[in-house]
C-alpha cells in the first residue's frame, strides 16, 4: 500500500476513535440510567444512580445538577440547593445549572413581596 | 483530491461524535415551596387588621373576618377562632413577645394579621365628542367610573415564638361603570382575587416547571 493510503486509513481510524470518544454517555452508564429512570418518574431510582456516580466521581457536574433536580421533585429544598451550589462550584459558567439554580431560588424567594394587580377593567353591564 | 476527501471524512466523524447534546430539557411537575406547614398548628386566630382607610359605613375588619375565616378553615383544615384580637399598632406585629403572650396554652396557634385599606374613587373618562346644541361646537361626552382598591399587607405568625412565616403585600383594583356600585360587592370581588393569590402562595400545589438534566 502507498503512503497515502496508509495515511488515509490512519486518519479514518483516528476519526472513528474521536467520534466514540466525544460521544455522549451511553445509557448503560449511571448518569444516563438516572435520566432513563427520571423520564419514567422513578425519582428514587434516579437519585440512587446519581449518588452512585458521585461516590466514584465526586466532581461530576452532571450528577450534582441532576441530583438537585431530583431533590426539587421530592421537595427536599435544602438538599437541592446544596447540590446546585456544588455543581456551580465545579462549573461556575454552566448555563443550564445556573438556570436551574435561579429557578429554585425564585421558588424559595423571601416572603416580602408585593402582589399587585391594577386590573382597571370596566364591568360590562 | 484524495487528501481533501480524507480530511472531510475526518471532520465529519469528529462532528458526529462531538455534536451530541450535553443536556436534556424536561418539564416537571414540581411541588411549590410553602413557608406554612398547617399540620404543625392546632388553631388559627384572626386579629383585627390595622385599617388605614375604608369607605364610610363599611366595617372592613368585620368583612375581612367574614370572608377569610371560612376560607382559611376550608383550605388549611384548621379551626379559626372567631374571637377577634385587637391590634394596637404596627410595631406589635414584629414583636415576638406580643404573640407569645397571647399564646399561653399548649395548643400551637397561627395568627393571621396585618394592615388593610379599601378605597373608593370616582374617575371621569372622556368618551369622545358628540354634537351639542350648537352643531358647529362639539361637546365632550364624559362618563363616571367607580374604582375600588383593596390593599392587604398580610402576616402569618407562629404563636409560640412570634416567628413571621409570611409577610406579603397584596393589592387589587377594579373599575365599575356604575357610579352607584356597592362597596360590599366590590370588596367581595377584590377579596376573591387576593384569596386566590394567597392560597396559591401557602399551599404546596405542584406546578409545571422546566429544568435541564445534564447528560455528561
Amino acid at each position: 500500500m502507498s503512503k497515502t493510503t496508509w495515511r488515509g486509513i490512519a486518519a479514518a481510524l483516528l476519526g472513528i476513535a474521536l467520534a466514540f470518544g466525544c460521544s455522549g454517555p451511553r445509557l448503560s452508564d449511571q448518569v444516563g440510567f438516572g435520566i432513563w429512570a427520571a423520564n419514567r418518574d422513578l425519582w428514587d431510582e434516579a437519585i440512587f444512580r446519581w449518588r452512585k456516580v458521585l461516590t466514584q466521581e465526586p466532581r461530576s457536574v452532571a450528577a450534582h445538577n441532576n441530583l438537585a433536580v431530583a431533590y426539587e421533585k421530592k421537595a427536599l429544598w435544602e438538599e437541592a440547593r446544596k447540590e446546585y451550589e456544588a455543581a456551580l462550584k465545579l462549573d461556575p459558567d454552566n448555563p443550564w445549572v445556573k438556570s436551574n439554580y435561579e429557578n429554585l431560588l425564585n421558588n424559595l424567594e423571601p416572603d416580602k413581596k408585593t402582589d399587585e394587580d391594577e386590573s382597571g377593567k370596566d364591568e360590562k353591564k | 483530491m484524495k487528501r481533501n476527501s480524507l480530511s472531510l471524512l475526518l471532520l465529519l466523524l469528529l462532528l458526529m461524535g462531538c455534536g451530541r447534546d450535553l443536556y436534556r430539557k424536561v418539564r416537571l411537575e414540581l411541588p411549590a415551596y410553602s413557608p406554612l406547614h398547617p399540620d404543625e398548628f392546632q388553631e388559627v386566630f384572626l386579629t383585627d387588621f390595622l385599617i388605614a382607610k375604608t369607605p364610610e359605613g363599611f366595617d372592613l375588619n368585620r368583612e375581612l373576618a367574614a370572608f377569610f375565616v371560612p376560607e382559611i378553615e376550608r383550605r388549611l383544615g384548621l379551626p379559626v377562632n372567631a374571637q377577634r384580637i385587637p391590634l394596637e399598632n404596627e410595631a406589635s406585629i414584629g414583636k415576638p413577645d406580643f404573640w407569645q403572650a397571647l399564646s399561653p396554652g399548649p395548643l400551637r396557634r397561627l395568627y393571621v394579621t396585618g394592615k388593610a385599606e379599601l378605597t373608593r374613587k370616582i374617575r371621569k373618562s372622556i368618551l369622545g365628542e358628540v354634537p351639542g346644541e350648537d352643531p358647529f361646537t362639539p361637546q365632550r361626552k364624559v362618563a363616571e367610573r367607580t374604582v375600588f382598591s383593596l390593599s392587604l399587607h398580610l402576616f402569618l405568625i407562629q404563636g409560640d415564638n412570634g416567628t413571621v412565616l409570611l409577610d406579603r403585600n397584596f393589592k387589587e383594583s377594579k373599575t365599575y361603570t356604575s357610579p352607584e356600585q356597592r362597596t360590599d360587592f366590590a370588596f367581595y370581588d377584590l377579596a376573591q382575587r387576593i384569596k386566590t393569590k394567597l392560597f396559591r402562595l401557602i399551599s404546596n400545589e405542584e406546578r409545571i416547571q422546566e429544568r435541564y438534566l445534564l447528560l455528561k
